[in-house]
């Protein structure tokens, strides 16, 4: 509601007057400013001199218009800080100064009515109460409400901040894996096969694995799991399809290795020729829910039953004779006391030669070796002669090294005829057979069998029935000495280091799974061992003797 | 049968104790460090007498070093193995090999795992939640090898417990977080909600400063 005004109120800021107010009835059309005695606003004639005598007026056009003129003094009139040119509206609260560093006052009304607020009311003085009762009844309350408002803008950052991080903190379950699995094979294939060895190649367990048909090294190197990993292999008109392994799973990073250690049939040991053949690996799997599938075929050699081939080392890994002998602990492989031929023979010898006489039973030594003795009796009285096939240099694959054929044991006795090396093989066979722990020494150029009984060794030398480097027939006193001999070079030679002196113990390594090759009777072989034990007669049962 | 029995012992099975006079004891220690996707890195040292260590290096000394890297893939052929070191010190008679070995345990899902130590008469026992301990005795020639044999699984391994095959060999089965994994936060929400917080406290520092100004 507005009131009008009764009185000019005009409130001195400095100057002689400052602090003072003066009042002039409303009803007056204007009020003068000057030193002059007779202004309505008056300033002190002597002290105020920057004001003119008749300096300006304020002029009341309406009832709330008012306009002050400047009477063209000497320093001026300025209202708000702005210099007055002629006349300019004043409003009630407007300073107005007289000269710029002059005196000043505020010019207002009482009461003051409704309207237009001066514009720099903050720069009225603290003495101007309309004002600042203004500022004290909105201020407070409108900056209380901002900076709440303000303050919720940290405690959001602050709840918001602890909530994530509390969430960021929670033990959450993720998958280590995802994508798909990437088969990434190696194969490491035995280039030759010795159908004679069939039951080793068969036989995981049998000299630490060593003998293995291939080995598949399966890594997965993508990053998805490899599932139901399958290896399975064929060898054309030998096996058929088999599986080496089945895997749950391959993860990523990881690996499968499968080795294969295949049953070739023992139609195999009927070979008597090399073949060529092809191995077939293939392998299914499962990757991000796909069925996958690999495949290879690779050639390898098919050695004919007789041959024996000295080593599978490669020949970037040879290092010297020990290397190149390195398949000797598969030769208990053509070492064959279960052959019924054999058998017979053995029995032939106890018999026709020895009288009955058993070496195995009791304690004594002397038992054994006549049996030894009886044995080497046996073929030279049969008239063997030690000669046969030699090695020849041969590669497969990677492997370069000496192959031979082997005639087993019972090839040897019918076919009256051997190399030391096969010799070897039909003693340590007829010695098994008979129950003793047979043994075979390997030297530099040569082999000779023996036997290992209560602890200590043996040996005869069978080639003593006449040969290369002998020349004459030797006794079997002579040759279990000669075999005697050599034992004892082969010990001082072990002492010394050298690996080219090497003993197979022929029960150790059929116990560690090097079985013999499977023989079938044969009639027509018996019959031969006959005609040959016809012989072992001819002068009568066999006495230990040094001649 | 492919056991890890393979991967330690038969290297030893060395020709050198066939041309020793007298029995004599050789000390091998064997650590095997398996990683959680089933391959492992072996380590084994040992200590040797004169003689032994003269033998020795006949077999693996002055440049046979690869060797010994020749007759562990020989000893452990149904495995793959690989990274091959070997560290002999002359003057303390004294060696280590170190190799890894790929696929030596087998995962059988759901985070169950299982190794086969391939050996029926070992006494088995746990050092740790996730380590085993044993020691295997056996005559070699006139040599006997001693083997003291760790076996440490991933740090994440629990419920781990002895156990015996189909053939009576010796296993050890654990759990370990293999397809799926217990994280305990994640990265990225940890930085989000220390960074919201850093921002509500720098927040709040320039209210306090501006107060009177607002």
């Amino acid at each position: 509601m507005s009131t009008s005004p009764k009185r000019y109120l005009i409130r001195f800021i400095n100057g002689q007057k400052a602090s003072q107010q003066e009042e002039f009835d409303f009803s007056k059309s204007e009020l003068t400013i000057g030193r002059d005695t007779a202004s309505d606003i008056q300033f002190d004639p002597e002290t105020e001199l920057v004001v003119s005598r008749n300096h300006g007026k304020i002029i009341k056009k309406a009832e709330d218009v008012f306009i002050i003129e400047d009477n063209g003094s000497r320093n001026g009139t300025f209202v708000n800080g702005k210099k007055v040119e002629g006349s300019v509206l004043l409003n009630p609260g407007d300073e107005v100064k007289l000269g710029a560093n002059g005196p000043s006052f505020i010019f207002d009304l009482t009461p003051r009515p409704g309207g237009p607020l001066p514009t720099q009311l903050v720069n009225i003085s603290p003495a101007t109460t309309t004002i600042d009762i203004d500022a004290k009844t909105t201020t407070p309350t409108a900056k209380s409400a901002k900076f709440a408002y303000w303050l919720l803008l940290p405690v959001l950052l602050l709840i918001g901040g602890a909530g994530v991080l509390w969430k960021g903190n929670q033990k959450t379950v993720v998958a280590k894996t995802s994508g798909e699995g990437d088969l990434v094979v190696q194969i490491f294939p035995l280039p030759a096969i010795m159908p004679a060895a069939y039951k080793v190649y068969a036989n995981p367990a049998a000299l630490d694995g060593r003998y293995y048909f291939a080995k598949i090294v399966i890594d997965n190197k993508g990053t998805g799991i490899l599932n139901d990993v399958k290896v399975e292999y064929s060898i054309p008109g030998i096996i058929n399809w088999t599986t080496a392994s089945d895997s749950k799973f391959i993860l990523p990073g990881g690996s499968a290795v499968t080795t294969i250690y295949p049953q070739f049939p023992q139609s195999v040991t009927q070979k008597t020729t090399e073949s060529a053949e092809r191995a077939q690996i293939r392998i299914t799997y499962t990757s991000a829910g796909k069925q996958e599938k690999y495949e290879k075929t690779y050639p390898f050699s098919m050695l004919s039953r007789n041959d024996f081939l000295y080593t599978n080392m490669p020949a970037s890994e040879v290092t010297g004779v020990k290397d190149l002998e390195d398949n000797n602990d598969l030769a208990p492989v053509f070492i064959t006391p279960q052959d019924p031929i054999v058998k017979y023979y053995t029995q032939q010898i106890q018999e026709k030669l020895l009288a009955g006489e058993t070496a195995s039973v009791g304690n004594k030594s002397d038992e054994a070796i006549r049996f030894m003795m009886g044995v080497y009796e046996a073929t030279r009285r049969t008239h063997m002669v030690y000669s046969g096939t030699g090695g020849a240099f041969v590669q497969k694959g990677d492997i370069q090294g000496t192959m031979q054929k082997i005639r087993l044991p019972r090839e040897v006795i019918t076919g009256n005829t051997g190399l030391c090396i096969e010799m070897s093989f039909l003693y340590a066979s007829v010695f098994a057979a008979e129950g003793l722990d047979p043994v075979i020494f390997f030297i530099p150029g040569h082999a000779f069998p023996g036997i290992k009984y209560n602890g200590q060794l043996f040996a005869i030398e069978p080639t003593a029935v006449g040969g290369e480097g002998l020349g004459h027939i030797a006794s079997p006193f002579e040759a279990f000495q000669i075999g005697m001999k050599e034992v004892d070079d082969f010990i001082k030679n072990v002492q010394a280091g050298d690996p080219r002196y090497t003993l197979i113990d022929v029960n150790d390594l059929i116990a560690k799974g090097v079985h013999q090759i499977e023989l079938t009777d044969d009639a027509f072989l018996r019959t031969k061992v006959d005609e040959m034990a016809e012989r072992f007669a001819v002068g009568g049962p066999f006495v230990f003797s040094k001649n | 049968m492919k056991t890890l029995q393979l991967l330690i012992l038969s290297i030893f099975i060395w020709q050198i104790t066939d041309a020793q006079i007298k029995p004599e004891t050789l000390q091998i220690k064997t650590d095997a460090k398996v990683d959680s996707i089933g391959n492992a890195l072996f380590t084994m040292s040992g200590k040797l007498t004169a003689s032994q260590w003269i033998a020795w290096n006949y077999m693996y000394g002055g440049g046979q070093a690869s060797m010994v890297k020749r007759t562990i893939e020989r000893a452990a052929s149904p495995y793959y193995v690989y990274d091959f070191k070997y560290s002999p010190n002359e003057m303390d008679r004294t060696f280590t090999i170190e190799y890894k070995a790929k696929g030596v345990v087998e995962y059988l899902g759901k985070n169950k795992w299982v190794a086969t130590i391939g050996s029926k008469d070992i006494q088995p026992v746990k050092l740790t939640p996730n380590s085993v301990n044993y020691v295997q005795s056996e005559a070699n020639g006139n040599a006997i090898l001693q083997n003291n044999m760790t076996f440490t699984f991933p740090s994440e391994t629990t419920n781990m417990d002895f156990d015996k095959d189909e053939f009576g060999n010796v296993t050890v089965k654990y759990n370990c977080p293999t397809e799926t994994a217990v994280v305990s936060g994640d990265k990225d929400l940890k930085t989000a909600g220390y960074s919201l917080l850093g921002a509500g406290v720098l927040a709040l520092l320039a209210l306090v400063a501006l107060r009177k100004k607002l």
